[in-house]
């Protein structure tokens, strides 16, 4: 739990840019299908199979993020036709627009998806990041 | 002059290719081999079981691992099917003890570093994968009553179980037990379990998974020794041309790092590969639930972990249909001494195998996750000849 805190605060810090080991850090941008948001997906280094993931979502948009905003993570390789091996979850970190990315494992090299579906009252929206490793 | 230089030329990159240590392999391959190397893989490490490092721990389950006392007809141990001269497998397409089984035996060398057990991975320790066959009735079929009777009442045993275990239940306790009893037995068993009180439940659940701790402590140590692979990256003469060739194809064209990546060569995850049969067998999606309820995993009251460490339970997918008919992807060391293969045994020998997977993916509608795999007859030689490496 304490190396769990300690990663996610070393990640919150590079996320904020107080720090000089940015070039470790794994980074990915993407707009919402919608056009409404932009996401960055910072991991503390790049993809790797088979062990637990560091990385954070953080979403932006010109207006307000909705209060009720809460995000589900999905994903899998089109090519090869599965998931993820794990369930990953979005877990709100306290500040705005900010979620840790918590159980995120790959299970193989190659091409990714890794989608995050917005739910809230306002409506349905979803990000999906492609990327091969 | 120039051709002088041409030849010194010439020398000059030769001469930088071999001081590439002398081995045959690009840079991308080493690093490929390094990442199998088993000299990267971190020591097993279960902090559900607090006496996964304990040696007297391990010495007792030694003696509970080879026992055949611990079996309805006397007759069968873990060692029945876990045979030491087998890798720790048995030979058998499926393991046979009071009946015939479902599934192949795994080896057990350097299985304390996996993350979920038995083939569908419902269990997601080692020492709560060894109770499952005590009371399973086509392997040891005793109960746990049974078990903890017959360990309290043996005067050499009972000494180890005092030494390592506190609050143990009292010979006059243990005279009160049913003969047989476990909640998960036959009607007459369920309802003699019933009838004990929740405290008496409590200390035979205590003692049976301690029991299974102990044999974990044992299994723990099986580690696995370093193959010719692991030595071939500096040293390319340790391998044929032959084998060396399966090794590029092991990481290139026919695709088997995909799954079978990591010191232990696997990626520790469930695949269908189009072996699970519906309705019969669908894998891991027919666990999925049972693992998570479990009173035996790492996040119940019998496990010395902190629950939000459990993280591979924790996180376990949800999502039925996309495991349906998967299964465990298998270590492949040893796996020249661990026929016959796939999760029911079905495949007698290597050559069977990798003619099933070129088979396989060539099938239009498939309904696995296999890639399109295309080897030629002496592609599959070399391949096995790599596999025979491992």
């Amino acid at each position: 739990m304490l190396t769990k805190w300690l990663t996610f605060s070393t990640l919150s810090l590079l996320l904020a840019g107080c720090s000089g080991n940015a070039a470790t850090t794994w980074q990915q941008h993407q707009v919402s299908s919608s056009g409404l948001y932009q996401a960055t997906l910072t991991c503390a280094t790049a993809p790797t199979v088979a062990i637990f993931q560091e990385c954070a979502l953080q979403l932006s948009s010109e207006q307000a993020l909705p209060p009720d905003l809460s995000l589900t993570v999905d994903g899998g390789m089109p090519a090869h036709g599965h998931g993820l091996p794990t369930a990953p979850q979005a877990v709100p970190t306290g500040k705005v627009g900010e979620y840790r990315i918590d159980g995120l494992k790959y299970s193989m090299v190659g091409e990714w998806v890794l989608g995050f579906w917005l739910h809230s009252a306002a409506g349905q929206d979803k990000i999906v990041f492609r990327f091969t490793f | 002059m120039r051709t002088t230089a041409y030849l010194l030329g010439i020398a000059l990159v030769l001469g930088m290719s071999a001081c590439n240590d002398g081995s045959v392999w690009t840079a991308q391959e080493r690093a490929t081999l390094q990442s199998l190397n088993l000299a990267t893989l971190p020591a097993a490490h279960d902090p559900s079981n607090r006496f996964a490092d304990n040696p007297q721990a391990a010495a007792l389950g030694k003696q509970l691992f080879f026992d055949p006392r611990l079996s309805r007809n006397g007759q069968v141990a873990c060692a029945t099917c876990h045979r030491p001269e087998h890798a720790f497998s048995d030979g058998k397409p499926v393991a046979e003890a009071l009946a015939k089984g479902t599934r192949n035996t795994p080896s057990l060398l350097g299985v304390a570093h996996n993350d979920w057990f038995f083939w569908d991975g419902r269990k997601d320790s080692l020492w709560s994968q060894a109770l499952a066959p005590l009371e399973n009735p086509a392997e040891h079929g005793f109960t746990r009553v049974e078990i903890v009777r017959l360990l309290l009442e043996d005067t050499a045993y009972a000494s180890q179980y005092h030494a390592l275990l506190t609050d143990l239940p009292t010979p006059e306790t243990v005279a009160t037990l049913p003969t047989s009893a476990s909640p998960s037995g036959t009607l007459e068993q369920l309802q003699a379990w019933k009838s004990m009180p929740p405290a008496a439940r409590e200390q035979v659940d205590q003692v049976f998974a301690a029991t299974g701790k102990f044999i974990a402590a044992y299994v723990s140590s099986l580690a696995l020794a370093p193959n010719r692979l692991d030595t071939a990256i500096n040293n390319s003469s340790a391998l044929t041309p032959s084998e060396i060739a399966g090794a590029r194809l092991f990481m290139g064209k026919a695709q088997c790092i995909l799954c079978h990546s990591g010191a232990m060569l696997t990626n520790q995850t469930f695949q269908n590969i189009g072996t699970g049969m519906l309705g019969k067998d669908s894998g891991r999606a027919t666990v999925l639930d049972s693992v998570r309820n479990d009173r035996f995993n790492c996040q119940g009251k019998y496990s010395d972990a902190a629950p939000e460490t459990c993280t591979e339970l924790q996180f376990l997918t949800r999502n039925r249909h996309s495991v349906a008919g998967a299964f465990k992807v298998p270590s492949l060391r040893n796996v020249a001494q661990t026929a016959p293969y796939f999760h029911d045994g079905r495949m007698a020998t290597l050559d069977a195998v990798i003619d099933y997977y070129v088979q396989a993916a060539q099938q239009a509608n498939k309904d696995h996750d296999l890639p399109r795999i295309e080897l030629s007859d002496a592609e599959k030689r070399d391949l096995i000849a790599f596999l025979k490496v491992l």
